[in-house]
């Protein structure tokens, strides 16, 4: 077992996974020498050399093109978006090149573009975005978020291994958190894509969140605990596909339903899950479903803005309260 | 004045870093932007510049030290006024400028990304949750609308509807079979000496609630008589002009509801229940009718009857005997009875022993006019109506001493009617 | 009838084997003759179908472009990856999509290509090293970057041959694929189709340059710029730009003018093109030049041209009656294969 903060196990999930197969290859901006801007690629290019840790010119539609006419090839590309915000630049290649592709004429396409996602402190409107509802309705691409160093390479290297193009958000304030370090196992292990956990099991309400929410969610569960109300959190990892029994059975366990994302709200994942929800878990709900989410603007960079704008421990808090009191 | 040095915050995702080397001792000069000390992160090794020319009074964190960013790492000491240092605490407002209050902590709920609960509508709403679980547990709308809710405005929420569920299995559980067949029948029968049916919902309900109520209420039965002779009178004169102008028939019932009434609101103790220990004073008298159908009694009640006259009354009896005869009675015309009104005299019965429509206390039952050869008060005789009464009451609430007085007060208002209040 | 293959050498093509100054013998000038009367057949027939109704959807033909598509087509190797547009589709023909599986493909039938997913030239086979394209236009050069940088990872010694229309070369990608393929000098070679217009847009709303091949002096590229209605010119000019790239050093752009002989699509009448424009296109219509050599050149008979020409008809005869009777995909079968395993 190795100790682990949520950035070296995605370093090692690389790492391995190149070591595993000579066709996975990482290119992206300032990845090889400078070892990427989270240096999350640190160390790569020494171990497996310039052609496997590229350098792109600043051309983010190019480096997603490209990821796809090597996946064509046979290869795995993975390719790194320095920011997650930067992926609007490449959108077309994405939802209408790689999403499409297997569709239309089938053809594999086994790419994984990492997307260093989320806030971090005053990063402001093009440096802190969680871009995954922009994705979320192209049929064709598969979308993962881990909130643990565990799943952040075990969902690394079932993407690596995937035969359609995956999305990888990796929350950049996740990275060096020393309180979520884990121990790792230090043989092969994968999450599965489209498997969600249950981080705390509980009777009286669900919510459902990914990323660093998660863990401002576990904060919440454990406040309310002490008043005798008992939170479930449900994990969801995979975005696309989504864990909809995972779902639907808490859901029916506790009748009440939490929504918690990083996120905006409106347009944001949680809609469709309360859509599916209210659907297919009508009768089990015992009350209105819910959502804390970031408030509908663009991220703004001065710090009392930013905490105004942000879902935290407080408003999973007041919305927890809320719920169990209807 | 103290200027702290810090740990900066160099690239996005650094959270500490490490005092590398401390350039200046304790107690030597810096200059404003000279180099203080040195420290190293993940991302870059790089110097700390001094903010302010001054002393190094105080080194805290002592060189390979690793601290979060943001940590006090020495102090400089300078000349001049005390003035604040710029630090991550905004809250301190300069007194000479107005500045709006920042990091709210608790914020407006509106205002932030949390929809907020819509309490649900004050008319009884059950969430599609407490519904199914109504339906699968066969409990009717009418007994949902008994429950007792916890949540919002009332609201039943899931547990008070399972919590309500446990506490009926748990009253049933002590007897398994329900009540009304408590006993089996000893004697032996077969389709040779008897023709075999099943009861219905309604017989069964009857007869379930018979059985409970005698096992509930020790019943004691009090009979007495009314002289009717004024009263019947009375109808015969006026019942023509009642019919063309209200449209339907005077029966005597409307009579004794009112007397009723007036009684019950003289003897509250009869228009009351008894929920375990508690004693429940009934603010309003909900009045009951007992009507006969076919296939059982039905009681439709006659709400705030005391706030009704003598006209509002025979309308309500009326209205609610004949839409009882034609089953179109809704759940709330049958619910929340205080007291009530049997009327066994309309088949010919002198008097009988009615059983308590729970969770009431009393219940009279008329019986039939019957003419008679009576002595009056100063001994002469006189061919008089009379009809017998009988109040059927529950001994653990009342005693015969309110039951007397209460009949007693029903008596007197039948003998001695105020026949104005009537208006014709 | 289908080309996959060059058509069965005759007498005179075994007589007369040798490799002409451009690199082609007799059989190769009967295949690159064949395969440009054949898109022209098959796209007329197409825009004939289409106004007799039993066509849907929308159709661009490259009429002018024959020239382009069979010349370029016909110099990759077997290992190389063919990464079209919508006006080459003689390039399809050579790589192995025969006439029934465009037909097919325009038809929307189960059978087509893309099994009815896609419509008119948005097909393609990775077992014939043909990539589908989008609509798009320019998405292409980044993957053909991709493909030419796969094989330069794993020396592969394989080609991506890809194209762009003058309108195209205004779009991001072409700036950002060129520049990541000359930067890491991959083996790609580009074609610019210069036709004159970009649907309606004329060469002078789209460019400021003189030529679009100057914009490879900016790549730090080689550029070349041919008539793009000479089957030979294209030919030989992709041949070196392919060799070039094998050799590994790296991306060339082509410029090949031609003009665009019918409108934009089918539903265009292309009434914005000047009448001298498309007149001279007319006089240097490349099916035309092609005859034109065969039988000055090459000496085929004119015997031998109409046995060819009508080997072609038949051949879309043949294609547009097996497609008018195979059958549509089953609707639920829309949900298929989003995903693969």
């Amino acid at each position: 077992m190795i100790k682990s903060t949520y950035l070296e196990a995605i370093t090692s999930g690389l790492r391995e996974e190149m070591a595993r197969d000579e066709n996975v290859f990482c290119l992206g901006e300032d990845i090889g020498a400078y070892g990427g801007a989270f240096k999350v690629t640190q160390g790569l290019l020494d171990e497996f050399g310039e052609d496997r840790v590229m350098d792109t010119p600043l051309a983010e539609s190019a480096i997603i093109g490209a990821a796809m006419g090597a996946a064509l090839m046979g290869m795995r590309p993975v390719a790194e978006m320095q920011f997650a915000d930067f992926i609007t630049t490449g959108f077309n290649q994405l939802v209408n090149n790689a999403a499409k592709t297997y569709y239309r004429w089938g053809a594999k396409v086994p790419m994984v573009v990492r997307c260093p996602s989320g806030l971090l402190p005053n990063a402001g409107p093009f440096h802190a975005q969680n871009p995954e509802a922009w994705f979320f309705r192209v049929p064709g691409l598969k979308i993962v978020a881990p909130s643990t160093p565990y799943d952040a390479k075990g969902l690394l290297k079932a993407a690596i291994r995937d035969n359609n193009p995956v999305l990888y958000f990796e929350h950049k304030d996740l990275y060096r958190d020393k309180a979520i370090s884990q121990e790792l196992p230090s043989d092969d292990f994968i999450v599965p894509i489209g498997e969600a956990f249950i981080r705390r099991p509980g009777v009286d309400i669900t919510i459902i969140s990914y990323g660093k929410m998660v863990h401002k969610s576990l904060e919440a569960a454990e406040l309310l605990s002490e008043d005798g109300i008992e939170v479930e959190v449900l994990d969801l990892r995979s975005l696309l596909p989504f864990d909809k029994n995972m779902i639907l059975e808490s859901v029916k366990k506790t009748s009440r339903l939490l929504i918690v994302h990083e996120d905006t709200l409106t347009g944001g994942i949680g809609g469709e899950m309360a859509a599916i929800i209210a659907d297919e878990a009508f009768e089990f709900l015992d009350a209105p479903i819910k959502r804390v989410a970031a408030i509908d603007t663009p991220i703004p960079f001065s710090s009392p803005l930013e905490s105004y704008f942000l879902p935290n421990t407080e408003k999973i808090v007041i919305a927890l309260r809320d719920l169990a009191a209807y | 004045m103290r200027i702290e040095i810090v740990m900066p915050k160099l690239g996005e995702s650094v959270m500490e870093g490490t005092v590398a080397r401390w350039l200046k001792e304790v107690g030597a000069p810096v200059a404003r932007d000279e180099s203080v000390l040195e420290i190293s992160t993940d991302k870059i090794d790089t110097d700390v510049p001094a903010i302010e020319s001054g002393i190094l009074t105080e080194i805290l964190i002592a060189e390979g030290t690793t601290v979060s960013v943001g940590e006090t790492l020495g102090i400089i000491t300078t000349d001049g006024e005390e003035v604040l240092v710029e630090t991550d605490n905004i809250d301190e407002q300069k007194p000479d400028q107005e500045r709006s209050p920042v990091i709210n902590i608790h914020v407006n709920q509106e205002d932030i990304a949390i929809s907020t609960i819509i309490p649900p509508s004050r008319d009884r709403f059950y969430s599609p949750l407490v519904r199914r679980i109504a339906r699968q547990e066969h409990v009717s709308h009418h007994e949902l609308d008994t429950i007792h809710g916890t949540g919002i405005n009332g609201r039943v929420t899931k547990n008070d509807l399972l919590g309500y569920l446990k506490v009926q299995t748990k009253e049933s559980s002590s007897t398994e079979k329900p009540l009304r067949s408590d006993q089996e029948m000893n004697r032996p029968y077969d389709l040779n000496v008897a023709d075999i049916t099943t009861m219905n919902n309604v017989r069964m309900s009857i007869a379930e609630h018979m059985v409970r109520s005698k096992r509930i209420s020790p019943h004691v039965t009090s009979v007495s008589e009314v002289d009717m002779t004024d009263l019947v009178r009375y109808r015969e004169k006026v019942k023509e002009a009642f019919l063309k102008k209200e449209g339907f028939k005077l029966t005597l019932t409307p009579f004794f509801i009112s007397a009723i009434v007036d009684a019950l609101r003289k003897n509250p103790i009869i228009n009351a229940s008894l929920d375990g220990d508690n004693i429940v004073m009934w603010k309003h008298v909900n009045f009951g009718m007992a009507v006969g159908l076919d296939k059982g009694v039905v009681v439709p009640v006659i709400q705030h009857a005391e706030a009704m006259n003598f006209l509002g009354l025979a309308r309500s009896a009326f209205d609610l005997a004949t839409r009882a005869h034609a089953r179109r009675l809704s759940v709330d015309e049958i619910q929340g009875g205080t007291f009530t009104l049997t009327n066994p005299g309309m088949w010919g019965t002198l008097f009988g022993t009615p059983i308590i429509n729970q969770p009431e206390v009393g219940i009279l039952a008329t019986g039939a006019v019957k003419k008679r050869l009576e002595v009056m008060e100063d001994e002469t005789m006189a061919i008089r109506s009379i009809m017998m009464m009988s109040l059927s009451y529950d001994h653990r609430l009342v005693d015969g001493l309110n039951a007397a007085r209460f009949t007693e007060s029903v008596t007197q208002n039948l003998e001695n009617f105020d026949y104005d209040q009537i208006g014709l | 009838m289908s080309i996959e293959a060059a058509p069965p050498a005759t007498e005179a093509d075994i007589r007369d084997n040798d490799l002409d100054e451009f690199g082609l013998n007799r059989a190769d000038y009967r295949t690159l003759f064949s395969t440009m009367f054949l898109q022209r057949e098959f796209e007329e027939r197409i825009y004939r179908l289409f106004r007799q109704g039993r066509l849907e959807g929308a159709a661009y033909a490259g009429a002018g472009h024959e020239a382009i598509a069979a010349g370029s087509g016909y110099a990759l190797a077997a290992q190389d990856v063919l990464v079209p547009m919508h006006r080459v589709i003689g390039a399809h023909f050579l790589r192995g999509h025969t006439p029934r599986d465009m037909m097919c493909q325009y038809m929307g039938r189960a059978n087509g290509p893309t099994r009815g997913r896609d419509g008119n030239m948005h097909c393609g086979d990775w077992e014939k090293k043909i990539v589908g394209m989008t609509s798009h236009l320019g998405a292409n050069i980044p993957v053909a970057v991709g493909i030419a940088l796969a094989s330069k990872l794993r020396r592969e010694n394989l080609v991506a041959l890809t194209y762009i229309g003058e309108g195209g070369t205004s779009i991001g990608d072409f700036h950002e694929g060129l520049n990541f393929a000359a930067v890491r000098k991959l083996p790609m070679v580009l074609i610019i189709e210069n036709n004159k217009f970009a649907y309606s847009t004329p060469t002078e709303l789209e460019y400021a340059c003189e030529n679009l091949v100057d914009r490879a002096h900016g790549y730090g590229i080689p550029g070349v710029l041919i008539d793009g209605t000479d089957v030979r010119s294209v030919y030989q000019s992709t041949t070196e730009a392919i060799n070039r790239a094998r050799n590994g050093d790296g991306p060339t752009l082509i410029e090949a003018k031609c003009t665009r002989l019918q409108g934009h699509a089918q539903h265009d009448n292309a009434s914005y093109v000047p009448d001298e424009v498309l007149k001279d296109g007319q006089k240097n219509d490349p099916v035309l030049k092609a005859e034109d050599i065969m039988i000055a050149d090459l000496h085929f008979t004119s015997e031998e041209i109409s046995t060819i020409k009508a080997e072609m008809v038949e051949a879309v005869d043949d294609a547009v009656s097996f497609a008018e009777k195979s059958p549509f995909p089953a609707p639920e079968d829309a949900l298929l294969d989003v995903y693969a395993d």
